[in-house]
């Protein structure tokens, strides 16, 4: 038996030993041997839970259904078994005790966890969904907003990039604040995280979504963006139960800009010189000309970065069981990820230990948890230079660090070095994580209940940048000079430590159910870094500081916002009060006040919610239709939430070192130090106010149910860091000002609808969402248009051109763009045009005096849609015939727009194919403006030359498994054995011409701006899971 | 059960205990407040110090774009006639990086400017309160005096920076920021008309001129002086068209006490920094912070004009070299055949038409030449470490000529690689304003003014100093041209020969206002001037030559040589534009002279970054 195998190994006793949690013995008396089976439909049921009532005893059903515990003549036998109702059963002295479980249609009672608490969810009045932890495990990702995207409804999900071990960025309900940080508060296992706590999906029991400000408000501050609860896997009472997953594919880029080749570029560079310098051949000084043997190049960098078949892998393995009081459940994963662009890489292990402990009134739980990430990232911007690189270029090998051949224009050929030595660096970053929580509940009366949490997270990062020493030499032979080699080390340190203290209060009185909360908590977070660097690397074999024999230089990062030392505190308490009458009427209402060191002036803020909800179908009205229409419930709420992601220190101005000049003949040095950056005393809140109606609908026993949910959301002194005018004086590096800028308003309509078919051989469901959101700013400070800092088009070195702005009357991030209207093609459009834009010639792209001024300004620009979509669906099918399990789930935007920014760097840059069809003077029709160098306005970044639909349907994932027979498989030890092929992102349907049209950029401001982002790749891959 | 009541009192008290504001208040432990600064003239001159070093941003000039506007460079990269360069072919627009860098940091000085200045009001009426505080007493005098005069230095930055706001940008007419926004309605400032701008400017100038001392200690050399204001003022007189007001501030400058070098050289490298003929001059150095990465804002050497200007290879960039006719112009200058100066012994000239090895034999080029520009064929003064330019690069590939200035040809090191291995760093002062350039500018207020003697006196001052055959008829030929000067053909001389060939490529790029303004005021303004003379100069044709070089080949045995081909390396004008010898790849501004509009290209725009950010920009 299995059960032997695994106990002669002892790992059990390792197990108890490692989650050092000491054993009890009881004493048992009077006891008899009790036997029996759990069936359902005549089938055996394998894992019930067998539990003596009012003691300790505990068992679980075996393979055909058997069970065996002891009790006492007189006990009583709770069945507990997922999916089915719970069963009592007296023993009355027999020792044989059968019994039938019956499915549970009730879905409704299932538990959800909500902040600070749990509830059945027929009580529960809020918006929420929950993901089991089967559905998040389809992806094979990393990043736990792609395994949920497209499986809730108002959970908007874009990958922020392909780039393996980066987020996604995860919007509830539509934009929650215009600041940069628009993703909502992780709470794992009660404890409020710094960001996406990334833990490894495997660890994840269910996720619950909180999308409701009224929910949402007991996290008051932090609570605007949405809230998702963790729940990570806990242990069950009975026997060890160990499963293995694995996993192994790989990945490929689907599509790409198009670049010219040598032969494109050679007749391309003398177009484009016919139209710049009006020169032809035999008068123009090309690459060509100048270096005849550059035709012998055909280079492209994008294919030589672009890594196809990167493999993705990810090996897990569950522990879990219990007994007496005690469970553990310990998991343990490694995930490692190529990516599809060479020099990128991320490995991450995970484990975690998670116990519980019952006894008398304690309830003590702990969870330690440590991940260690190992991450390679790739040099800055290498999409970029790819796009950039011109075919006539010596081929650069990033693996080399010498170059041969750079080119016989000094600048050119130092530029080329560059980048050869940029592309040579590594940057390695390793972060280990360490979380540790400790849950007390003491029961102080039957219905009082006090727990302490506390809580520490530890990250300590180490980053190592190696710029090697890089050789490069001209076509002469001369020597390139190149930047000096150096090595920079730098290491973290975050430490994240929480303290709450809960108090509940439950009681019954007849119909009557009454829940108080009160919690107050305590949060503190700190950072501080520490960099060394040093020069001239003696050999790039030996790559320590050691290893290097020149300058060194330290710091500690304060010269930049993000990596300056910090520590922040947060305050909260909150009281709340959840009542209701036979479960039929339910109401709730709490508040929270929140204090942040982030503000100086106001340093608190309350967050008040309140919310309704009527189980309808528990009217006795709806007896005659209660087996067509089996629940209803409505709900409606009015919540309060708050923001205070902002850069730490935002209010007070500093002095800066480090800004000292020589005077004297003798060239003395003068220390200087000034102000540098604008702070902003007056920096308070953003809150929003946000109410919800919904309803929870199941039809025919709930085979199918369906919930909408209707909000209006209003945000209030919206944070925001706004570009400074430079006139102000804040120069590039300090142009932003984190301001209160005004209001904004997100209303949208959720929908969601599942079907489930679960009687005879085939089983499936098949389940829809729809989510649509429509976000308007509704007031601007000075009603002012502004643009988004950062948002520019191309990302070319000369593009300062701000793109997205906040306007009132559109959506926040909205693009405003020129109108242009084709090529001026002949002599008499060019007069006409020539009254608006004076310097205009054939050829150049006609500008559209949008306010019929006169002339070309930044008055003209004209709304031009936004990054966001219009609405979004996600469809997920789930069938299980016999052995074979099919799972689809596709995913669709509608209505985005993209602009196309690889293309514009592409022609910027000239190395984009269109340019062969450029207009010139021989080929007068063409539709693609001539080259007139980069500044020109012809490929300008603001206007909507670059625009595109954005639209498209993904087929996300499709899983194919198979479940080997359990007779087969029982005799060598298992309990369950399945292996899968999946692919995810296989198929695409878009009108985009650009990499790909799930454009992330950083949620807002470059939100549909496609500017170089990694891009995200198809992949297939096999996995095995195995169960003891 | 009293028990029970006992534990829940307890948590309720643990729970909301109020002793939290501590917990929630933090200071910034990574730098200073400003509440906590400004508080003695030991933080004003830290702050002041931050003022210079922003002063000392070549983005405040970007003097590179600044000559590719004008008519005195050639675009960059590969040699003529192919060229990209947006500046240089007039088609540049608020996009371009350069301008916003400009803009950018003129607006930083001026940020910095305004802190120091409201500090120093701060402090001098908080000495007014101080009850401690006696103006008897030497030592309270003198923390008045060192704060007066630090508020009058930074009051001459900031007056500075806008004068070159007004010559650059919009018409003239900029946003005025003369105050610290601290609300946020102070960080939307709309334009001044061009004229308050320069009414503010030459207040502030005018302050400083009286407040500050005209020359300071050697350990305090570069600091702003009382001349530098005067000759400030005198220049936005002259640009204005007020030659009589410019005329009496140029005096003023003039009876301060400088003077012309001896030597022309002492003004464009390393050598004789902070001379007497210096007005304005910015230090670096390349002795101090070593330490730091490549292009690294913290450095106090100067790194952005290095590269562009030498010739030398590897690490030239080409970023600006002069254009074809200012080349034949400084290579045909007349030299003063009585001056000893211009007699050398040579023994190095290859092939050279003239027969020129021996002794005593007249310069190649002239002084002045010879100083300003590395021609390949310069037997009289080397380059990097060579006896002749030619030898130190190829002058292959139509490039004929390279600026001296801002270089370190004189250093002895083979290129500018070797000045500062695998870093971008110069120690070349930066002369904003010198004598000579007052002088020429005196001299053009002179013509204006009908004085032609006094104007052909000044001018022939800077002449003489460079052994330069002088203008006009008072003495005997050879040492005068012994022409008869009117005031327009003075003028034209001193417009296009005596300005570009003394000052191209330095200050702080005055010859796009120059071409302006000759558009605009005084007696011989003749209208788009400089269209006119981007029109004419893109007329000219050039004939190039191959030059012939003397290569050392043997270090070890310096007299073992060869000879090496440098092909299209030396240009004359050709006579005839229809030459059938001239090169069209030496044209000047062919396409410039197509794409330049007065309205656009006269003045820099407004980056659309600020456009962006300022929506009451132009309210």
């Amino acid at each position: 038996m299995k059960f032997k195998l695994f106990e002669s190994l002892g790992a059990k006793s390792v197990l108890f030993a490692l989650i050092g949690i000491l054993s009890f013995s009881f004493v048992q008396a009077q006891t008899i041997r009790v036997t029996g089976s759990v069936t359902s439909e005549g089938e055996p049921l394998i894992g019930v839970n067998v539990k003596v009532k009012n003691s300790d005893k505990i068992t679980i059903s075996d393979f055909d259904g058997n069970y065996e515990i002891s009790a006492k003549w007189d006990d009583v036998l709770i069945f507990d078994y997922l999916g089915y109702a719970t069963k009592f059963a007296e023993i009355k002295g027999n020792n044989v005790v059968n019994v039938e479980l019956l499915e549970d249609a009730a879905q409704l009672e299932e538990v959800v966890v909500v902040g600070y608490g749990l509830q059945t969810k027929k009580e529960a009045t809020a918006a929420t969904v929950r993901v089991e932890s089967e559905d998040i495990k389809k992806i094979a990702t990393a990043d736990l907003g792609a395994a949920i995207q497209g499986q809730i409804s108002g959970v908007n999900v874009v990958a922020s990039s392909g780039e393996p071990g980066e987020s996604s960025n995860v919007q509830i309900r539509g934009l929650t604040s215009i600041d940069g940080n628009n993703g909502p508060l992780y709470v794992v296992d009660g404890i409020p995280f710094d960001g996406d706590p990334k833990i490894s999906n495997d660890e994840i029991e269910s996720i619950d979504v909180l999308k409701d400000a009224a929910s949402a408000a007991v996290y008051g501050t932090r609570g605007a963006g949405g809230v998702i609860l963790i729940t990570t896997k806990k242990g069950k009472e009975g026997l060890m139960k160990i499963s293995l997953n694995s996993y192994y594919g790989i990945q490929k880029i689907t599509s790409g800009t198009k670049l010219m080749n040598r032969e494109d570029r050679l007749y391309a560079d003398f177009a484009s010189l016919r139209g710049i310098n009006g020169t032809v051949y035999g008068n123009t000084f090309t690459t060509v000309e100048n270096a005849p043997f550059s035709l012998t190049n055909d280079s492209s960098l994008l294919d030589i970065i672009e890594n196809d078949n990167a493999p993705i892998q990810n090996h897990n393995i569950n522990i879990s069981g219990g007994k007496a009081g005690l469970s553990y459940n310990i998991n343990a994963s490694a995930f490692m990820q190529e990516g599809v662009i060479i020099k990128s890489n991320f490995k991450r292990y995970n484990i975690r230990a998670n116990t519980q402990y019952t006894q008398g009134k304690w309830k003590v739980s702990t969870g330690m948890s440590s991940r260690i990430e190992d991450r390679v990232i790739p040099p800055w911007g290498l999409i970029r230079e790819g796009i950039q690189y011109r075919p006539l270029n010596a081929q650069i090998d990033p693996e080399s660090s010498l170059l041969e051949g750079a080119g016989t224009d000094e600048q050119r050929a130092q530029n080329l070095a560059n980048l050869g030595q940029r592309l040579s660096r590594t940057n390695n970053s390793e972060n280990h994580f360490f979380d540790f929580s400790l849950n007390a509940e003491y029961k102080i009366l039957p219905s009082l209940t006090f727990t302490s949490r506390a809580a520490a997270s530890f990250n300590n990062g180490g980053v190592e940048m190696i710029t090697p020493n890089y050789i490069a030499f001209r076509d002469d032979g001369e020597r390139v000079d190149t930047p000096q080699s150096r090595i920079v080390n730098r290491s973290s340190i975050a430490k994240k430590t929480t303290w709450e203290n809960i108090l509940n209060y439950r009681k019954n009185i007849g119909q009557h159910t009454i829940n108080l909360t009160a919690v107050y908590s305590a949060e503190q977070y700190k950072y501080s870094q520490f960099e060394a660097s040093k020069f001239d690397i003696f050999n790039n074999e030996v790559t320590v500081l050691d290893g290097a024999t020149g300058e060194s230089n330290t710091d500690s990062g304060s010269r930049n916002r993000w990596t300056q030392s910090r520590d922040n505190t947060l305050l909260g308490a909150l009281g709340r009060v959840q009542y209701n009458y036979a479960g039929r009427y339910l109401i709730g209402a709490s508040l929270r006040r929140d204090g942040s060191s982030r503000f100086q002036k106001q340093p608190y803020g309350f967050f008040p919610s309140v919310s309704l909800g009527w189980n309808v179908s528990d009217e006795e009205f709806w007896e005659p239709i209660k087996d067509i229409a089996s629940s209803l419930k409505l709900r409606a709420s009015r919540g309060t939430t708050g923001n205070q992601n902002i850069k730490d220190y935002s209010y007070a101005g500093i002095i800066t070192l480090q800004h000292d000049y020589i005077f004297g003949t003798d060239e003395s040095l003068a220390i200087g130090a000034i102000q540098e950056s604008f702070p902003n005393q007056n920096v308070k809140w953003e809150t929003s106010i946000s109410n919800n109606y919904g309803f929870d609908l199941g039809l025919w026993k709930n085979k199918l149910t369906m919930s909408l949910d209707y909000y209006t959301t209003n945000k209030k002194d919206m944070l925001f860091p706004v570009d400074v005018a430079s006139s102000n004086g804040g120069g590039r590096d300090n142009s932003r000002i984190t301001r209160n800028v005004g209001n904004m308003t997100n209303k949208g309509l959720e929908y969601a609808v599942k079907y489930r078919q679960s009687s005879g051989p085939l089983k499936w469901d098949v389940s829809g969402t729809f989510t649509t959101n429509s976000n308007k700013i509704t007031s601007v400070s000075n009603d002012n248009i502004l643009y988004f800092p950062g948002s520019t088009v191309s990302g070319h070195n000369n593009d300062g051109d701000l793109v997205t702005v906040i306007q009132k009357g559109y959506e926040a991030g909205a693009f405003f763009l020129h109108k242009t209207d084709g090529v001026v093609h002949t002599n008499d459009e060019l007069v006409e045009y020539q009254k608006i834009v004076p310097s205009a010639k054939l050829g150049d792209l006609r500008y559209v005096d949008s306010n019929n001024d006169g002339e070309i300004s930044l008055a003209d620009r004209t709304y031009a849609g936004s990054g966001q979509p219009d609405f979004e669906v996600g469809l997920n099918l789930n069938m299980n015939y016999k052995s074979f399990d099919l799972s689809v789930q596709m995913y669709g935007s509608f209505g985005a727009e993209i602009l196309n920014g690889n293309k514009a760097l592409a022609y910027k840059s000239e190395t984009h194919q269109d340019l062969v069809y450029q207009w010139t003077p021989d080929f007068a029709n063409a539709v693609v403006p001539i080259n007139r160098g980069y500044l020109h306005q012809n490929y300008a970044g603001g206007t909507d030359y670059w625009l595109e639909d954005g639209s498209f349907v993904r087929l996300r994932n499709v899983v194919l498994g198979y479940s080997l027979n359990k007779d087969l498989i029982s005799r060598i030890g298992l309990n369950r054995l399945r292996v899968y092929v999946a692919s995810q992102n296989p198929l695409t349907f878009t009108k985009y011409t650009g990499y790909d049209p799930e454009v992330g950029g950083n949620g807002l401001s470059t939100r549909g701006i496609d500017r170089g982002n990694y891009p995200v790749s198809s992949q297939i891959r096999a996995g095995l899971q195995v169960q003891f | 059960m009293i028990k029970v009541k006992n534990i829940v009192y307890i948590l309720v008290a643990v729970l909301f205990a109020s002793c939290s504001d501590e917990f929630l208040e933090k200071e910034n432990p990574n730098a200073l407040s400003t509440g906590t600064f400004w508080k003695s003239n030991e933080d004003l001159s830290y702050g002041l110090n931050a003022v210079y070093k922003a002063f000392s941003s070549a983005n405040n000039i970007r003097l590179v774009e600044n000559l590719h506007r004008s008519d005195l460079a050639w675009g960059n990269g590969f040699r003529k006639p192919t060229t990209a360069n947006p500046f240089y072919l007039q088609t540049f627009n608020n996009s371009a990086e350069a301008i916003r860098d400009q803009w950018n940091q003129n607006y930083l000085t001026i940020f910095r400017a305004n802190q120091v200045i409201d500090a120093a009001n701060k402090l001098l009426k908080g000495y007014e309160t101080d009850p401690e505080f006696n103006i008897a007493d030497e030592a309270d005098k003198a923390k008045v005096a060192k704060t007066n005069t630090m508020l009058a230095e930074a009051t001459f930055i900031r007056g500075y920076i806008y004068f070159l706001l007004h010559n650059n940008f919009n018409q003239g007419s900029v946003p005025i920021k003369d105050k610290l926004p601290v609300e946020q309605e102070d960080f939307f400032t709309s334009v001044s008309s061009s004229e308050k701008v320069r009414e503010f400017y030459l207040k502030d100038l005018q302050y400083a001129f009286e407040k500050l001392p005209s020359s300071w200690d050697n350990k305090d050399k570069g600091r702003v002086t009382s001349g530098a204001a005067a000759a400030l003022i005198a220049q936005s007189h002259l640009y204005a068209g007020e030659f009589g007001k410019a005329a009496t501030m140029f005096e003023e400058v003039m009876k301060l006490g400088y003077e012309l070098t001896e030597d022309i050289g002492s003004n464009f490298t390393t050598r004789d920094e902070f001379n007497k003929e210096s007005i304005l001059e910015i230090g670096y150095t390349l002795s101090l912070k070593n330490d730091l990465p490549a292009w690294d804002g913290r450095d106090v050497a100067n790194s952005a004009y290095v590269r562009q200007f030498t010739g030398a290879n590897p690490g030239s960039w080409l970023g600006a070299t002069p254009a074809s006719w200012l080349i034949t112009k400084y290579k045909s200058e007349v030299r003063d055949s009585t001056d000893v100066r211009n007699y050398v012994d040579r023994d190095n000239d290859g092939n050279f038409d003239v027969d020129a090895k021996g002794k005593n034999i007249l310069r190649s080029y002239s002084l002045r030449t010879s100083h300003s520009i590395a021609l390949v064929d310069d037997f009289d003064l080397g380059y990097y470490g060579f006896d002749v330019p030619g030898q130190a690069i190829l002058f292959n590939n139509n490039f004929t000529a390279f600026w001296r200035k801002h270089t370190n040809w004189d250093l002895g090191f083979k290129d500018e690689t070797q000045v500062s291995p695998g870093k971008v760093r110069s120690g070349v002062n930066e002369r904003l304003i010198r004598l000579a350039e007052v002088y020429l500018q005196y001299a053009e207020c002179q013509i204006e003014l009908g004085s032609l003697p006094v104007a052909l006196d000044y001018i022939n001052r800077v002449r003489s100093r460079s052994g330069l055959q002088l203008l006009g008829t008072k003495g005997a030929a050879p040492k005068y041209d012994g022409v008869t000067y009117t005031g327009a053909s003075l003028m034209e001389w001193l417009r296009n020969t005596e300005y570009p060939l003394e000052l191209s490529a330095e200050g702080d790029g005055n010859r796009n206002v120059d071409l302006r303004r000759w558009g605009k005021h005084g007696s011989f303004a003749t209208a788009n001037y400089k269209l006119e003379r981007f029109k004419e100069l893109s007329k000219k044709r050039y004939i190039s030559k191959r030059v012939d070089i003397e290569m050392p080949i043997d270090p070890e045995n310096p007299l073992k040589k060869e000879i090496k081909g440098r092909f299209d390396s030396s240009i004359t004008e050709a006579a005839d534009p229809a030459d059938p010898l001239a090169n069209e790849k030496f044209n000047d501004l062919v396409i410039a002279s197509q794409n330049y509009m007065k309205e656009e290209h006269d003045y820099l725009p407004i980056p659309i970054t600020e456009e962006q950010s300022n929506p009451k920009l132009y309210d």
